[in-house]
């Protein structure tokens, strides 16, 4: 098919558009494990520029040109590729988790090229979990006991829960979470209904049955593989993937039924699909951020942009301050110096006016100082002060 | 096995005998009691036997005020049948519950066979019903009357189901007395039971022959309308109120100003969040979980009463449970005959319907979802009996019978060991334990003390406990008691010998010792302990802890004045 390398060519930059599109703003702040993957990387990027995002992008978006070629190959089905394709790509879980640097995006692509590439007398299921075990030891941690077999189940539970799949999002942690929705859209339970029977009771394309199990046998391997502490949209990104599969077929199906009946009814869901979707990127672009500030280090960074300010003032601040100090390694601008001291030295040193102490909430009786006569105060966004510039005393 | 109607019966009797078994075993013991709620209802269903009126001296009320928690009728003045028959105790107030939880095994065992004629579901359904582990924990608890509730839609829907087999009108009016008396015994079916009415209406339009059966049927509905009426402004909205998503200060009214916060109140954050898009949300959300697995496969731990603490349905019937959904929806879009396809839709819609009143409710709640009991183990069997006979070859379906039936097995088994023995020791602490003790005190020491003194700290609403368990005369307690209304609840501070104080401290009981010789007996719980009046001048004081159970240390302190 010649018009194949387009459609390709134009979902990947439909995915570039989605995943990419005002990346340094949502999210705002640098994630404390993007900090530790720059570091590993050698990169220290300035506190305004997170183009280096743009890895991820780039990994999203080949994950789902890939994908929608692999389904096409199993199918021959334009329209229910380019559905799966689209359905994938729109997801607020993949969206999400290629918006930030992380590791467990490229486990996605391993595995869609693994099941891409390989004939199938290599068996490339097999290929592809070993591939994600090596990658799971070798990069992500080498940690057995981070491995929590007999909890293994009860999350299990709680990965395949209807509210926490289409209402509530990860409630391992609200880092990932779209506030008021789901890993996917309200409207995809309908479509995952209609995904299951028409994969099911429906389709007669016994290869694309197999390849969408095999997902879902690689997404559990890979739940119980990966450490058990991780947060849920990492840990059970395949199976998430395997839903976002189905819910892609639900809506071929959907469209089906609803072109024999009349266009006009395919209209209709469109247009309800667009409302779902745009009060999802309401949510995302308002209030991601803000409500999840706490999570992405936002009054480290807002105390930093301070900081810099500031050109070379000496800055002191106390061992309880230890994730602000990590973030101003990784952030300041050359020449700029912090130093990390006990607290009863930094009594002494705050003496002097020159000299730009910081201290946390708890720490402010030590000193003597109450809240308001702070210099300056940072917090999250709408949260209370947590780091406070010390007044010379 | 099941080609003889004998042994059909033979096999219904003996799974009608068990469930009533599982349903009496120990039904004053386990759970423990008399819980609030049940002490309450327990007493009103007394007083009502004895005199004739409710404990605040209405005459047949057609809702009881209770605590001021406004209770339905209808297993009251049941209970007040049963209770006039063999008096006043924790079994006779779960009677009703027990025997109608019994009794919806057969009415699930008609249901199942009216909408399938095959033998094998019906019986499986009802054995599944009968072992189910709400079936079983709701039936052992007087609750509000929350399983007569269930039996009665449950017999509207069989009345339904046998009208649209055999289109007598007599069916028919049955149906909607059943749903609309249902609506006065439990609030779960004020949603469920006239969606239903107005579904059986609109299915029967083009199967009734004689237009003259919506005469009675309209004149039965209005009379039932103006007696909701009457009673639902003072019950309903205050219920809606108070366990509802829909309050004020509730959980999503919070969250529409913190996300107008974000935007600063801007246009689009008023037309994306409000109060329709949030509890929109949140309804659906909460309705998702009843058919997801935080339900289905949850097993709770919380300290709450009237929670079973075990899923509804075994595990391994789980995957058969949404078989049976696909296969009732398969069915509908088949071609056949409408009546058949009006049963299927009429069993779907209650499925559905049943979890709404849970999902406008936080939390997630079995009792609110208990409208599900029957339709689940229906549907369960359904499929699983789907799932067998599709099985062409002989031996593998003999296998994977024998596999199953030992899977249920294993899962019945624990479920009974965990109800009978288990449940007890973990969970009986928190039904009224602490009052159950003192009210074994005072039923035995009655006469030896001049005063019974224990704070509402030890029990909300302690008065109805020493009420129930000495069968307190209703005329008498109307005479002696004292009480206030504050925020729509009753509050009793005496009657007779109690008094029921806010807290218990030394200035309470110098107030309270000013005749000589007088004995009082003052029960404190662990806080009121800690801070108890030890010093009291002229008297003689002994204390004697009665328990030391976690949550619940109870003790007592005996003065005499001198």
């Amino acid at each position: 098919m010649k018009k194949l390398p387009i459609i390709i060519g134009l979902l990947f930059i439909f995915n570039l558009i989605i995943k990419g599109l005002f990346l340094n703003h949502f999210p705002n702040s640098l994630s404390f494990q993007e900090v530790e993957i720059l570091r590993f990387m050698h990169i220290n990027p300035s506190i305004n520029d997170f183009s280096f995002r743009l890895i991820n992008v780039f990994i999203g978006g080949s994950i789902d040109a890939i994908l929608f070629y692999l389904i096409f190959k199993k199918t021959k089905n334009l329209l229910l590729s380019l559905i799966i394709a689209i359905a994938v790509g729109l997801s607020p879980w993949f969206v999400v988790l290629s918006r930030y640097l992380n590791y467990y995006l490229p486990l996605i692509l391993l595995t869609v090229i693994v099941l891409n590439i390989l004939p199938k007398k290599l068996y490339p299921i097999l290929i592809a979990a070993l591939s994600l075990a090596s990658f799971r030891f070798l990069v992500i941690s080498h940690d057995l006991s981070s491995i929590r077999l007999f909890s293994i189940i009860p999350d299990l539970i709680r990965v395949f829960d209807f509210r926490t799949l289409f209402f509530q999002g990860d409630p391992s942690s609200p880092m990932l979470r779209i506030p008021l929705t789901g890993f996917f859209y309200y409207l995809d339970i309908l479509a995952f209904f209609s995904g299951i029977s028409y994969l099911f009771l429906i389709n007669k394309n016994k290869e694309l049955k197999t390849f969408v199990n095999h997902i879902l046998l690689l997404g559990l391997f890979l739940f119980l593989i990966l450490p058990a502490d991780l947060l849920m949209t990492q840990r059970g990104e395949l199976i998430f993937l395997w839903i976002s599969i189905i819910n892609g077929l639900g809506y071929y199906n959907f469209f089906d039924i609803l072109r024999r009946k009349s266009i006009f009814f395919i209209y209709i869901f469109v247009f309800i699909f667009s409302v779902n979707f745009l009060f999802t990127a309401e949510l995302f672009i308002n209030h991601f951020d803000k409500k999840n500030s706490s999570e992405w280090s936002y009054a480290e960074q807002s105390t930093i942009k301070y900081l810099i300010t500031k050109n070379n003032e000496p800055v002191y601040m106390t061992n309880q301050s230890d994730k602000l100090y990590r973030y101003w390694q990784f952030l300041k601008e050359k020449n700029m110096k912090a130093t990390e001291v006990p607290i009863d030295q930094m009594k002494e040193l705050c003496k002097n006016p020159q000299n730009i102490c910081i201290a946390k909430k708890e720490e402010l009786s030590f000193f003597d100082i109450k809240k308001d006569d702070a210099k300056e105060k940072f917090g999250n966004f709408d949260g209370l002060p947590i780091y406070f510039i010390l007044p010379a005393r | 096995m099941f080609r003889s109607k004998r042994n059909v019966v033979i096999v219904f009797f003996v799974i009608l005998f068990l469930s009533f078994f599982l349903r009496f075993y120990k039904l004053s013991s386990i759970p423990n009691g008399p819980e609030w709620d049940e002490a309450s209802v327990g007493y009103n269903a007394f007083s009502i036997a004895k005199t004739g009126h409710d404990e605040w001296g209405n005459k047949l009320p057609l809702i009881f005020s209770a605590f001021g928690d406004y209770k339905n009728p209808v297993y009251i003045y049941l209970s007040a049948i049963v209770i006039k028959v063999i008096g006043l105790s924790i079994f006779s107030t779960r009677f009703i519950n027990a025997l109608f939880g019994s009794l919806l095994i057969l009415i699930w065992y008609l249901i199942a066979k009216l909408a399938t004629k095959d033998e094998k579901t019906s019986l499986l359904t009802a054995f599944l019903l009968a072992f189910s582990p709400f079936g079983v924990f709701f039936s052992r608890i007087a609750g509000d009357g929350m399983m007569l509730s269930v039996f009665l839609i449950s017999l509207g829907i069989l009345f339904e189901l046998m009208y649209l087999n055999k289109t007598k009108w007599i069916y028919y009016i049955s149906a909607i007395i059943c749903l609309l008396l249902s609506l006065f015994s439990y609030n779960l079916a004020r949603i469920i039971s006239p969606i239903l009415i107005l579904l059986i209406l609109f299915l029967n339009i083009k199967f009734v022959k004689n237009k003259l059966i919506y005469i009675p049927i309209i004149l039965i509905c209005i009379l039932f309308f103006f007696l909701v009426l009457k009673q639902s402004n003072i019950s309903l909205q205050s219920r809606l109120q108070y366990v509802g998503i829909f309050g004020d200060e509730k959980g999503s009214v919070l969250q529409i100003k913190e996300m107008r916060e974000h935007d600063k109140n801007s246009l689009i954050s008023k037309i994306t969040h409000n109060k329709l898009t949030v509890y929109l949300i949140t309804f659906a959300g909460n309705y998702a979980t009843y058919f997801s697995s935080i339900f289905l496969l949850g097993f709770n731990d919380n300290q709450l009463v009237y929670e079973s603490q075990y899923p509804p349905l075994f595990i391994i019937l789980i995957p058969f449970f949404y078989l049976g959904i696909v296969l009732l929806i398969t069915e509908l879009f088949k071609k056949t005959d409408s009546k058949n396809r009006s049963a299927r839709l009429l069993l779907l819609a209650l499925l559905f319907i049943a979890p709404i009143p849970a999902a406008i409710a936080e939390g997630v709640s079995g009792k609110r979802s208990l409208a599900m009991l029957g339709i689940m183990q229906f549907l369960s069997a359904y499929g699983l009996i789907f799932f067998i006979n599709i099985l062409q070859d002989r031996s593998r379906k003999k296998t994977i019978t024998i596999i199953l039936t030992f899977l249920i097995a294993i899962n019945l088994f624990h479920y009974l060991f965990f109800y009978f023995f288990t449940f007890p020791q973990k969970y009986n602490k928190y039904y009224a334990s602490r009052e159950s003790r003192i009210c074994q005190f005072i039923k035995n020491n009655y006469q030896d003390y001049d005063y019974f003194v224990y704070s509402r700290r030890i029990n909300g609403f302690a008065y109805i406990f020493p009420l129930f368990c000495l069968s307190y005369p209703p005329d008498q307690y109307r005479v002696t008691r004292s009480y206030i209304k504050k925020d729509g609840w009753f509050t009793v501070n005496s009657f007779d010998k109690f008094i029921f104080p806010d807290e218990i401290n030394s200035n309470f009981i110098n107030g309270l010792i000013n005749e000589k010789n007088k004995k009082i007996a003052i029960f404190l719980n662990e806080d009121e302990n800690k801070n108890s009046p030890l010093n009291i001048k002229n008297t003689k004081t002994t204390k004697l802890p009665i328990t030391s159970e976690a949550h619940n240390e109870l003790y007592l302190y005996e003065f005499q004045i001198l």
